[in-house]
């Protein structure tokens, strides 16, 4: 009977030799990393003086202008940062709504359960090219066409919505359990009622929640649509932004903030309640 | 309300369906947020939709097919810059996560002002939209972090929508396209 420790021997001889792959990954990693920083343009006296810049904006970031904010005083209630930021919500929240309604019939096209391989191929391939398509300049193309006002921010929300929310509700056609829709067929129910009772309270839960959570990525993507003149807070941020102005910065920050957290947390909640 | 009498003489109710409750609220969010954005026909230009798009992916003012193509070669250098940008970001982002994640699980971590003080910080991280971060990074490294792609199009599109723009865009397809692919057969490897 041989050693025990022979054995171990053994093993560790028989060991993959991992070292070269790891060192071609690191290599690959490193070169990755000097090719990043190969054609960036950093101003470095501009880095040098960091700490100055770091130190001037935060002491003037949290200098909030409450009268700006609420939209009192000297202001107006509609030029007041709440009110630009319920105008963002309501770009975020129309346009989620649009998106979800157009991309249901994509939804059902893009399952391939449902109509075939052929037709789910095509309709997977529309919605690829929807979300791929820069948003920014949909909103531009749309801005154009109905003009400066939050009416095209939605609508660019909307058609935006319409890639990611039609995929991912093709796949929970996809996933559903399809035995209750058998059963009905077995009994003898007519299409409506299979679509009322067999379908649709399978994927409603799956539905929403997908919608709640592109609402959520909606009202962020909002607050920049302002950058090309599509309503919302955007436009205020590029003049704050164009003006170095920190104090204004700082507020319309502190508001953008408040209100993605509130939708988010809301957002979460209701999509723990409903799975 | 919906009462049935079954054979038996025993009554049955069909149950309020919640969902009128969701349909509802939604439909008074609906309202009253819809009050936020005009809508006036009057500035309307539907007519110059089919141009813009004509004017992007169709060669104009006696150009053919083959300048068309040609312009790609304008798009090497924002391109790299673009991928240099995402994959470096990418790198730092997921570097920086690495100790930030150990320390705001839960259960490695068992002390909770640790643990959720962190939590906040990232949710506060992440609703803070792309571009200021993008204003913060101008201001303290300089100019040379706004280039790529994304420049090109804000070049050329602010003055008219000329065909560099439809150029970048198709550029921006292919690339996400391959990209998309490659990182789909990646996370399929890595499993």
């Amino acid at each position: 009977m041989r050693p025990v420790s022979s054995d171990v021997q053994v093993l560790y001889g028989k060991q993959p030799r991992k070292w070269i792959v790891n060192t071609l990954f690191a290599i690959i990693l490193f070169g990755i990393i000097i090719f990043t920083f190969m054609g960036s343009t950093i101003n470095w006296t501009r880095v040098g003086n960091l700490g100055e810049t770091l130190g001037d904006m935060f002491s003037r970031i949290f200098n909030t202008n409450w009268e700006l904010f609420f939209g009192i005083g000297t202001f107006d209630f509609d030029q007041g940062i709440v009110y630009l930021v319920l105008e963002t919500f309501a770009i975020g929240f129309l346009g989620t709504l649009i998106g979800a309604i157009l991309a249901i019939p994509f939804g059902f096209l893009g399952a391939e359960s449902l109509v075939g391989k052929k037709v789910a191929k095509i309709s997977e391939v529309i919605l690829l090219i929807i979300r791929v398509f820069p948003e920014i300049i949909l909103a531009i193309i749309l801005v154009k066409g109905f003009g400066m006002n939050a009416l095209s921010g939605m609508l660019t929300i909307g058609l935006h919505s319409i890639g990611m929310l039609g995929k991912l509700f093709s796949e929970a056609i996809d996933n559903m359990d399809r035995s209750s829709f058998e059963a009905l067929d077995s009994v003898g129910a007519n299409i409506w009622q299979k679509i009322r009772y067999g379908i649709l309270p399978n994927i409603l839960p799956d539905l929403s929640s997908i919608t709640l959570y592109r609402l959520d990525i909606n009202v962020r993507a909002a607050s920049i649509l302002g950058l090309v003149s599509a309503g919302g807070i955007g436009s205020i941020l590029t003049i704050a932004s164009s003006m170095w102005s920190w104090e204004l910065l700082g507020t319309i920050l502190l508001a953008v903030i408040i209100m993605v957290m509130i939708v988010d947390f809301i957002s979460s909640y209701l999509r723990k309640k409903l799975v | 309300m919906n009462e049935f009498t079954l054979k038996s003489g025993a009554k049955v109710r069909q149950p309020f369906n919640k969902i009128w409750f969701i349909v509802l609220a939604v439909v008074i969010l609906t309202v009253i947020f819809s009050l936020f954005i005009p809508f006036d026909p009057s500035t309307f230009r539907l007519g110059e939709l089919p141009i813009i798009f004509q004017r992007l992916f169709v060669p104009y003012d006696g150009r053919n097919w083959g300048d068309y193509f040609g312009m790609f070669k304008h798009m090497g250098t924002p391109l790299m810059q673009s991928i240099q940008i995402s994959l470096g970001g990418t790198l730092i982002g997921s570097l920086l996560a690495f100790p930030i994640a150990f320390l705001s699980a839960g259960n490695i971590i068992k002390n909770k002002f640790i643990s959720v003080p962190i939590k906040l910080f990232m949710n506060l991280i992440r609703s803070i939209p792309i571009v200021i971060l993008a204003i913060l990074a101008v201001f303290t490294v300089g100019l040379g972090v706004l280039s790529g792609i994304g420049q090109v199009i804000a070049d050329n599109i602010l003055y008219n929508y000329n065909i560099m723009v439809g150029v970048a865009i198709l550029t921006i397809f292919v690339t996400v396209i391959f990209v998309q692919i490659f990182s789909n057969w990646a996370r399929r490897k890595l499993k």
